[in-house]
């Protein structure tokens, strides 16, 4: 497999991407371009970028596979959009074998067939989807999410609900506390238990 | 959390980690004190050598205990990394015809620390057929080797042990476990020169 960019491999995080002591692995790319996007390198030009292939990014994470195993934490899939390159986390999931946790923090923004290469090699999901209200979406990602709502509800249907974590903004300026209740609402209609209600960090206007 | 914070919890997971699987580790307490992200080369190192002990274990059978639960290490480090040689005596067709492999582990006994450099020779019908010597990870390999009974001999010191194999499959495993010795006496010991001639040469 070619080696693809990543913005970034971090270590050591300690209960933020879901239990244990976790590794963020970055990738480079994006299909949203949302208004408040914090990692903004994430669509930027990728030349002077990390390259990894599965195995070259397994010998760099490897060194904390006790740390991993004594907190039943793993590498957590980020970016950018980690559904870019299912083959790439499939593939990983056949080096590092069982022991490891393997989360993914996607927007489920991708095709489907993109969503079903890692069903079964992913344990976790992290979801942020921005807001369910389609103009609302569509004005802070500049795209359309009819992919979001299907691959949610499929999530939810094939994982379980104990698995999936959505992350529901509260976004200046595109959205209101109405409109978050309304997301909500919606994903506990359709079996979502474990949400997170946060704000979104605006950056400082020049 | 700060990355003082976090060097503390790795801390104390690497010494639960030793603490649960009998592994001797002294941690030493950090003295920098500047910002750090949670870990450094000397914290690095603590847990790659956590690793290998574990891996040591393993390779001679034991389970490695993480969190309360047994596990099975794959080894991360390759075990090819010995030194092996042939006698210069023995012919080479008759050690090296074969498709067959024997590598192993040597330990000590008293804490499973790898045994660097042990001699092992391997012997078919009372002649040293190959031999080999273990590597900082006690491993030792021998290659393309006929299936059959052989005695292998692993000499360290002053220990001297035989066993026998039977090499059958494509790839056999023998570990050894000795009794680790007390350091012989090393260092400088003062010497009278005697000869008159060479005391007029160092004045």
């Amino acid at each position: 497999m070619e080696p693809v960019p990543f913005i970034g491999v971090v270590r050591h995080r300690i209960g933020v991407d879901g239990e244990g002591v976790t590794t963020l692995a970055a990738f480079h790319g994006c299909p949203l371009r949302c208004r408040y996007c914090l990692n903004s390198a994430c669509f930027g030009p990728s030349e002077k970028l990390p390259r990894y292939t599965p195995e070259s990014l397994f010998e760099k994470v490897r060194i904390d596979n006790l740390y991993f195993l004594a907190t039943n934490g793993g590498v957590c899939f980020g970016g950018g959009e980690p559904l870019l390159y299912p083959d790439f986390i499939k593939s990983f999931r056949g080096l590092c074998g069982n022991a490891w946790k393997l989360t993914i923090e996607s927007s489920l923004n991708v095709p489907p067939k993109s969503l079903d290469t890692v069903l079964d090699v992913v344990d976790d999901f992290i979801v942020d989807v921005k807001d369910l209200n389609p103009a609302i979406y569509k004005e802070y990602t500049g795209c359309g999410n009819d992919n979001v709502v299907a691959n949610l509800q499929r999530l939810i249907e094939q994982k379980g609900p104990e698995h999936v974590i959505v992350r529901v903004p509260l976004i200046a300026d595109y959205n209101t506390e109405e409109d978050r209740k309304a997301t909500v609402d919606k994903l506990r209609g359709w079996g979502v238990v474990r949400i997170n209600k946060f704000e979104y960090i605006v950056p400082s206007k020049k | 959390m700060n990355g003082k914070d976090i060097c503390k919890e790795l801390k104390s997971l690497r010494r639960q980690i030793a603490s649960d699987n009998g592994i001797p580790l002294d941690i030493p307490e950090c003295d920098f004190k500047g910002e750090c992200n949670g870990t450094c080369p000397r914290c690095d190192a603590e847990l790659k050598s956590l690793e290998r002990q574990l891996q040591l274990r393993n390779a001679i059978g034991k389970a490695a205990v993480i969190a309360g639960v047994a596990f099975s290490l794959a080894s991360s480090q390759p075990v090819f990394a010995c030194d092996t040689h042939d006698s210069n005596d023995i012919p080479r067709e008759q050690c090296r015809k074969g498709k067959c492999t024997l590598s192993g582990t040597v330990v000590f006994s008293r804490d499973y620390e790898p045994v660097w450099g042990c001699t092992v020779l391997l012997k078919q019908n009372d002649e040293v057929v190959a031999t080999a010597v273990t590597d900082s990870l006690g491993v030792y390999r021998f290659e393309r080797i006929k299936k059959g009974d052989y005695e292998i001999c692993f000499i360290y010191k002053t220990t001297d042990i035989k066993k026998l194999v039977s090499v059958e499959e494509r790839q056999s495993v023998f570990h050894a476990i000795i009794e680790k010795q007390e350091p012989m006496l090393m260092g400088i010991i003062p010497v009278r020169v005697e000869d008159p001639e060479i005391e007029g040469r160092v004045r």
